[in-house]
């Protein structure tokens, strides 16, 4: 070996680039020749020096200038997207375009002249598929005349161990879906799979945004209540056990994104929102545990709620999360929610577990072996079914 | 062509990492824009308008990648400062000037290097030597050595491939060892 080539691999050495087998070699080098040597005890020193630099922070205002900026509606920097692009290289990208938009219009021509079948697929009536459930529970589905059930194979997705999922059976689904005719919904099964669609690995960003949604639903849900309560042509009763069972939910999904905030770093963009939050949690609490009426609960405790909490319905966009630190602590804090708190679980996400991972009368934990499993949460996977509800009724 | 702001609304999940790349990576912008540009006025600018084209693409670059396309963005930007105040071929000369501008000599040379390192002269000897090298070698220099981006980082960062990267780097090591040598007591 060479000193030149040793001293190369040195500095790939300082960034643990080399293989042990290369790195003892250069390193025995090093040892044997005083200025390779020498070299090597400098590359470490001014490494030292450069890490040391203190780092230059960017001003108070910094923040406020970039969110300004975006208010502004400013576009893209000129010096990067903006570049001046020359004539002929607009004249050669046209030619190429042009060409490309004709090749594939013949192509496309070709193939639809053979493609003279409908495009359905064929139903899956291979075997039953084993429907594992939110709630805890297992069972042999068929296809044909059972609740929709989704295979992730079907799909080239298998998240964990492959297991088709119940949808159906986990309350997440529009109430109009039960209304699909059978043939619909095997076209929807094997077309439009919302559940993988949604499919997320958990983290805290995943848990946070899903409550922020789900409060803001039961916000809406509650104040549409409240109207109606108001209204003497509407079943008073009625709305009053709708704004109860919103206020509950929103109770719970308040005091996980403050669990949140105080141990995983959640903070909110807009001021305000905190206060609104903790005065609607003590608020909802006294609701829940003062011996009245419903409806004296409604309008002493859920209703100021209702009407100074408004920031509670855009959560969902003012919040943040400072950066993980340790992915063991946010794993351990996930999984704390999901077996300490599965009522409320349930209520964001749909697990994509495995039958391994199910445990008597709980949901699914979620125990992988290295990483958080997948979830699909429940917003979007009811804004899915939305857009394919409308996809069928527009054909 | 940028959609208008009223429209544009990216995924709250994207959002989160949005500001957690703000949290993370807005510092560090600035100061990689700040040793390419020697100017910390224009270099917050630069991470400004970095942070800015990001948040545009916010529905086209994966969270993963947010920080070398940050650092793709704040060199584009950094470069086409250094070609409009036509700095580029000052840089060019830059080598020449080695013997007209020795370091400020460090009084303490018994200490350890990162003793060193804490005094202020020593931290503009150093601001001063990466200053001095040239701007290829400086890039691979402040990605790697500084903001310790693994060279695959580095390579997409400069539009180069991973070898020249490490070859960059050796360089710039080997002309920084030689520029801070009066500051380092092996």
């Amino acid at each position: 070996m060479n000193c030149t080539t040793c001293r190369y691999e040195l500095s790939q050495c300082l960034d643990g680039r080399l293989p042990s087998g290369r790195r003892t070699e250069v390193m025995n080098h090093a040892e044997s020749c005083a200025t390779c040597g020498s070299f090597w005890l400098e590359l470490q020193a001014a490494q030292k020096l450069s890490l040391s630099l203190q780092q230059s922070e960017v001003s108070p205002n910094f923040r406020e200038g970039l969110w300004d900026r975006i208010h502004a509606g400013e576009g893209t920097p000129s010096a990067v997207f903006h570049e001046q692009v020359p004539m002929w290289s607009k004249v050669r990208y046209t030619l190429t375009g042009a060409a490309a938009a004709a090749a594939l219009l013949i192509g496309v021509t070709f193939l639809m002249k053979d493609d003279v079948a409908p495009n359905t697929a064929a139903p899956n009536t291979a075997a039953p598929n084993t429907v594992a459930s939110n709630d805890g529970t297992t069972s042999n589905n068929t296809n044909s005349n059972g609740p929709v059930a989704i295979d992730p194979d079907a799909n080239g997705f298998a998240p964990s161990g492959g297991q088709a999922v119940d949808l159906a059976s986990n309350g997440g689904y529009s109430p109009n879906h039960g209304t699909l005719e059978p043939r619909r919904r095997n076209q929807f099964q094997l077309s439009s799979p919302p559940l993988m669609a949604a499919a997320k690995r958990l983290s805290t960003e995943v848990l946070a945004v899903e409550t922020a949604r789900q409060l803001e639903q039961r916000y809406a849900t509650a104040a549409v209540g409240l109207r109606m309560m108001h209204n003497p042509a509407n079943n008073r009763a009625h709305a009053v056990t709708q704004v109860i069972e919103s206020a509950d939910e929103m109770r719970d999904f308040i005091e996980v994104l403050l669990d949140l905030r105080d141990t995983q770093g959640l903070f909110f963009t807009d001021a305000g929102i905190d206060a609104d939050l903790q005065f609607a949690v003590k608020m909802l609490e006294q609701a829940g545990t003062m011996k009245t009426s419903s409806e004296q609960a409604v309008e002493m405790f859920i209703e100021p709620v209702l009407s100074k909490s408004n920031r509670l319905a855009h959560v969902s966009r003012s919040i943040s999360l400072k950066p993980t630190t340790n992915i063991y602590t946010e794993r351990s804090y996930l999984q704390r929610v999901n077996t300490m708190r599965p009522e409320v679980f349930r209520k964001l996400f749909v697990v994509l577990g495995s039958p391994d991972q199910m445990r008597p009368g709980a949901v699914f934990l979620l125990e992988g072996d290295c990483e958080m499993g997948w979830v699909a949460p429940i917003s979007e996977i009811n804004a899915h079914m939305q857009r394919i509800e409308i996809d069928l009724r527009t054909k | 062509m940028a959609q208008s702001n009223n429209d544009y609304q990216p995924d709250p999940i994207t959002m989160v990492a949005y500001h957690r790349a703000l949290a993370e990576h807005a510092d560090s912008l600035k100061a990689y824009a700040s040793r390419l540009l020697g100017d910390p006025i224009a270099a917050e600018d630069v991470a400004q308008d970095a942070f800015l084209a990001l948040y545009r693409h916010l529905n086209q670059v994966p969270s993963a990648a947010f920080r070398p396309w940050l650092f793709r963005v704040a060199r584009n930007l950094c470069l086409d400062q250094l070609r409009r105040r036509k700095f580029k071929m000052s840089l060019f000369r830059d080598l020449q000037k080695d013997e007209d501008q020795p370091f400020t000599p460090v009084d303490n040379h018994n200490s350890q290097p990162d003793e060193i390192a804490e005094t202020r002269e020593a931290q503009e000897a150093i601001e001063q030597a990466i200053s001095e090298l040239p701007t290829k070698f400086r890039e691979a220099f402040l990605l790697c050595e500084v903001e310790g981006m693994s060279y695959e980082d580095a390579a997409a960062v400069m539009g180069c491939p991973v070898k020249t990267v490490s070859t960059r780097l050796f360089r710039a090591r080997q002309r920084f060892t030689s520029l801070v040598s009066r500051l380092i007591k092996v």
